[in-house]
């Protein structure tokens, strides 16, 4: 993946953006390794601590409450976690109905409107596009 | 990330994609923040266990020699440990010298046409714009 603005946020609004992708990708009930990848790797950017990581990790099976972790965003750690979000919840390869919801809640919550958030689905789909075009680069099927 | 593939290696070939990318840091002597970012962003696509995360962050403090990382890749986990180590040099912002000179030598070991670089550092300035533009639709539209 590419840069992420999400490690500019305060350390406790990447806590929250990290649980907050637990909670997207858990909500559908199984969570794929593909999932867990793209959430380490949030992680990863966002430099959390290690210890801090342990502790979000512990969430997989318990993710936390979803009301509770969008008071701790400003509106900018909405808007990153709601454009993340968007991948996290794509990644298994389609947008579960749970899903839907909780991004719209989060789109709502970000004032993003219906438009955009079509517009950022659409920017989803080709970022898959883009980033597979260095398979292509490289010969890799 | 994304359809990435990195986590359906062997669990070695990725511990060893790890270590060329814990090299490429330390290529032009220095590693700024954004540069670590992307490095654990990677690490963590990796899915490595906590020991070896360890000591991936040890090979950043003395990264073993660049022939030692290549030899435990497959081709493919070589090919896409290129692709991240070309994200993670243009990580600050600039290529320099030392790092093209080593992506090159990269590519001569993989057998692939001198080419790959400029096509892959294309590709990289095209994703940074594009992730980028992921957060400018939230922010221009919606303000």
């Amino acid at each position: 993946m590419f840069p992420n603005p999400v490690n500019q946020l305060s350390l406790e609004e990447r806590k929250a953006h990290a649980e907050l992708m637990v909670i997207i990708a858990s909500i559908d009930g199984e969570l794929v390794q593909e999932e867990l990848a793209i959430i380490e790797s949030l992680m990863g950017i966002s430099m959390l601590h290690p210890e801090m990581r342990v502790d979000i990790r512990n969430m997989l099976s318990h993710p936390s409450n979803f009301e509770e972790v969008v008071g701790s965003l400003s509106k900018q750690g909405l808007k990153i976690a709601l454009r993340d979000g968007a991948l996290v919840a794509a990644v298994d390869g389609n947008y579960d109905k749970k899903e839907l919801r909780i991004l719209k809640s989060l789109a709502k919550l970000a004032d993003v409107d219906n438009k955009t958030l079509s517009e950022l689905f659409e920017w989803v789909e080709e970022t898959w596009i883009q980033y597979k075009n260095s398979n292509n680069i490289l010969s890799i099927s | 990330m994304l359809p990435d593939t990195i986590h359906k290696l062997s669990r070695e070939e990725r511990f060893s994609y790890a270590r060329l990318l814990a090299f490429m840091t330390r290529v032009d002597n220095e590693l700024t923040v954004d540069e670590m970012a992307m490095f654990e962003q990677r690490l963590g696509t990796a899915l490595l266990s906590p020991n070896q995360r360890a000591m991936i962050r040890e090979a950043l403090k003395s990264p073993p020699p660049l022939d030692e990382c290549l030899a435990g890749l497959s081709e493919e986990a070589g090919r896409l440990a290129l692709r991240d180590a070309v994200l993670m040099a243009a990580a600050d912002g600039e290529v320099d010298d030392d790092e093209r000179e080593v992506l090159k030598e990269i590519i001569s070991h993989l057998g692939l046409p001198e080419e790959a670089l400029s096509r892959l550092l294309k590709w990289t300035v095209e994703g940074y714009a594009w992730m980028q533009s992921g957060y400018d639709i939230l922010n221009d539209l919606s303000e």
